[in-house]
């Protein structure tokens, strides 16, 4: 403000009100007073602002202007007070759950990727040890014990593979443990496991997806045969070679079903480049 | 008997300098109301400010009839600073303390200052001047003036822009002078 005021200044500056309220420094407070010393104008308007001022507030104080507000200031006063602290902490809380919920995630991407691990450990088990089975089987030299050993194990690998989701994966990777034995004997040979005559009758169950044939009474002395089945055209359908008799001198042999639908088959066991014997099987 | 004079300034202190009895009265009646008014706004006390005012004209004159005002133009200025000076021995006596800076002139132990400025006529000025204004507009006022809160508080409360206050504020002040006038002419 300047040394003296003018009309100009105090209209623009609201300086009668800022008085009125005393808002005003002491200099100012002074240059005003010394002003309306002078304006009639400025006097008449700082005593109506007086008046004014000191009406409203009485009528504030007493509720002559309650207005829309004046019933819910208090109320709105008591929102800002609680709801500015309420979405601070809700947000706090938000936040808290999202990282509880990332962290949750990451331990279940952590268990998931272990499982997954585990599986392929399994699955890998299960191949190895259905590999070993047939392998086995082929060579005739699998005692009872190793037999049930291995079953247990396999038995357990397909329930480990089936707890963890895969039940599919578990069937598929099985190796047909269980599969059908039959014994069968030669042609002219009066035994016979089924039927009668020279045909060896052979019933398969319908899930079964591969059977063995043991060769009895095959004549041989050889530790090492060779076998050939045909169909009843001649055509050849499986060889095995490198086959070894078990102790009793029998043959097995492991035959997918797939390739042996209903019908009459023979089956020629050689050694050393000769036949020793020939059998007739009949799958029905 | 008074004339009716309207003397300037300068010649308000020549002729009192010469002894004018005239010229003394007429410089009571021009600043009487303005002094009683500067009083009562710094000690809110009618009783006070009749004091203030009567020891402040003895002053003036002493001063003005022993020519101690070198520049009659600034009148106003010397006799603001009078009573000034006069308010502050004033509370000194009062409150009994060391001087108060000019910041504390004002009685800031009384709760309601402005109730000097009260009457019969304000209170129903003010009655009257609710009847015609709107709910917020009386939401404004109060806020205003009694919570005394600021423009950009208030605006954000009642939603309308801090330009529309100031509206509000000149149109509300001019319906109580009509008002008042009003009652007066009555």
């Amino acid at each position: 403000m300047n040394r003296s005021m003018t009309h100009k200044e105090i209209q623009d500056h609201e300086v009668i009100e800022q008085y009125v309220r005393h808002q005003l420094s002491p200099a100012d407070r002074q240059l005003f007073q010394e002003h309306y010393f002078g304006c009639d104008e400025c006097f008449e308007q700082v005593q109506l602002m007086s008046r004014f001022v000191a009406g409203v507030r009485d009528g504030s104080s007493s509720g002559v202007f309650a207005g829309e507000q004046g019933k819910s200031v208090a109320s709105t006063n008591r929102l800002r007070t609680w709801f500015v602290p309420a979405l601070a902490m809700s947000f706090l809380i938000a936040a808290v759950l999202l990282g509880v919920w990332v962290l949750s995630l990451r331990r279940e991407n952590q268990r998931l990727a272990q499982q997954s691990s585990e599986q392929r450990e399994a699955a890998e088990r299960l191949r190895s040890l259905g590999a070993k089975i047939r392998e086995l089987e082929a060579s005739g030299t699998e005692s009872q014990q190793e037999k049930e050993s291995l079953r247990a194990e396999v038995n357990r690998l397909k329930e480990q593979l089936a707890a963890t989701g895969q039940p599919e994966v578990a069937q598929r990777r099985t190796p047909d443990v269980n599969l059908p034995a039959i014994n069968i004997y030669p042609l002219g040979d009066t035994q016979r496991s089924t039927g009668s005559g020279d045909i060896n009758r052979v019933n398969l169950p319908p899930a079964a997806r591969s059977f063995v044939l043991i060769l009895s009474d095959s004549g041989g002395t050889s530790s090492n045969y060779r076998v050939e089945i045909a169909d009843t055209s001649g055509r050849t359908l499986a060889r095995r070679a490198g086959l070894k008799p078990d102790k009793q001198g029998e043959v097995s042999v492991s035959l997918d079903r797939s390739q042996f639908s209903k019908g009459r088959y023979t089956v020629k066991l050689f050694a050393a480049g000769k036949k020793v014997s020939e059998y007739v099987v009949e799958i029905e | 008997m008074v004339p009716d004079v309207s003397f300037a300034d300068p010649d308000l202190v020549s002729n009192i300098k010469q002894g004018d009895k005239q010229a003394e009265a007429a410089l009571y009646k021009k600043y009487s109301d303005r002094l009683y008014f500067l009083a009562l706004s710094e000690l809110h006390s009618r009783e006070d400010a009749e004091d203030v005012r009567a020891e402040t004209f003895t002053r003036v004159l002493i001063a003005l009839r022993e020519g101690k005002l070198r520049k009659p133009e600034s009148l106003s200025s010397f006799m603001v600073g009078i009573a000034l000076n006069v308010i502050r021995e004033s509370r000194r006596q009062q409150i009994g303390t060391e001087p108060l800076p000019d910041q504390d002139l004002r009685a800031a132990s009384d709760p309601s200052p402005e109730k000097v400025f009260l009457d019969q006529e304000v209170r129903q000025s003010i009655r009257e001047l609710a009847k015609h204004l709107k709910p917020r507009e009386q939401d404004f006022l109060r806020m205003y003036y009694f919570e005394e809160r600021s423009n950009r508080e208030i605006a954000l409360v009642l939603g309308i822009k801090e330009e529309r206050l100031r509206l509000i504020k000149s149109r509300t002040l001019k319906k109580f002078r009509e008002i008042i006038r009003n009652f007066r002419a009555e």
